[in-house]
């Protein structure tokens, strides 16, 4: 383990070749996300079947398979939270992992806000307790809630 | 053993910090800069030949001592070399050696979006462990303001290892959601809430 630790510090190619698998790794999650159709396969959310209510990632699924295949209001609808922040997440994933194979180092974490993370926390938070109440316009924020305007 | 000795000290010598995520686990050594290998080795008593050379010269034995003398001697120098070395570790790894602070800032943030990331994976307990790893991230900061750096390094250490924990949770629960929604419990599918 020490020796693939120093191994990564010190080869830029071992960094690309590590990058690269967890490239495709994603890849092929993408893939099965792709295929697989949500709506008649579930993605059982254990949050919900434990407690009955909706978690902030309940329609990620159904969103990241409407997205995949380029329906962008769609899924919207289905957890607009996630549309909103997934390139953020992606830019910064994209960036981290450049960094690291280029530089073997991490400039990226020290540009980031803090107090916009925790605002990102907080808001998915909000967020999560808000989508559960069944009262117009937070009923908006359910799973396929959207649906009803757009 | 020489080549285990080297192989340590050139292993020590992965930077610490917080550059990576295997920078991240070489916090697991305290989050400091470790010596060179170089270091030990410059002091006499990092490796066996210098220690010999160095050592105390073994008593001259008079005439007529000729029965275990060489064994006498080899011990003699080995007994030296490994009080030498000792000395020599106390000195570079335990002793004034400058460590380098340890920073909070990658910590937080990581521990921040592996919690984000749980919210939107359905996975409970992994946001559990990523809302531990925000904690003691806190905690990092906290020492590092009030100049504790040996907390601070404690506190990056148990950051590091719910982080670890919070992936891993994250990572098998993903993959047994798309197990379960491919191959299993097709009869329930109808009544099952999902994502």
């Amino acid at each position: 383990m020490k020796r693939f630790l120093l191994r990564l510090h010190t080869s830029r190619g071992a960094r690309a070749a590590c990058a690269a698998v967890a490239a495709g790794a994603a890849l092929a999650g993408a893939a099965y996300l792709y295929v697989h159709d949500p709506h008649s396969h579930p993605l059982p959310c254990i949050y919900l079947m434990l407690t009955g209510f909706y978690c902030p990632g309940c329609g990620a699924g159904r969103a990241s398979y409407a997205l995949l295949h380029g329906r962008f209001a769609e899924a919207f609808c289905y957890n607009p939270l996630m549309v909103i922040f997934l390139p953020l997440l992606l830019l910064y994933i994209g960036a981290r992992t450049l960094d690291w194979v280029i530089t073997g180092e991490d400039h990226v974490d020290y540009k980031i806000s803090i107090r916009f993370l925790v605002a990102v926390l907080v808001l998915a938070l909000i967020y999560g307790v808000l989508r559960n109440i069944p009262v117009f316009p937070f009923t908006l924020l359910a799973p396929g809630g959207f649906a009803q305007i757009l | 053993m020489i080549t285990k000795v080297r192989d340590e000290n050139d292993l020590y010598q992965l930077p610490s910090g917080n550059s990576g995520w295997f920078e991240l686990l070489s916090a697991l050594h305290c989050g400091a800069k470790q010596p060179a290998p170089g270091d030990a080795w410059q002091t006499g008593s990092g490796s066996p030949e210098t220690d010999s050379q160095s050592a105390q010269t073994p008593p001259e034995y008079g005439t007529g001592y000729q029965g275990n003398h060489q064994e006498e001697s080899q011990q003699y120098y080995r007994q030296n070399y490994q009080q030498n070395y000792q000395q020599s570790y106390q000195q570079n790894y335990q002793g004034d050696y400058p460590q380098k602070p340890v920073s909070w800032v990658p910590y937080l943030v990581l521990s921040i979006i592996f919690t984000v990331g749980s919210m939107v994976c359905c996975c409970p307990l992994s946001l559990v462990f990523g809302g531990v790893a925000i904690a003691y991230s806190a905690q990092i900061k906290q020492a590092s303001e009030t100049g504790d750096e040996e907390r601070a390094r404690r506190m990056a250490k148990m950051a590091l290892i719910w982080l670890i924990a919070a992936g891993v949770t994250l990572v098998l629960s993903v993959i047994l959601s798309a197990i379960l929604g491919t191959v299993m419990f097709e009869e329930i599918y109808d009544e099952m809430y999902y994502y």
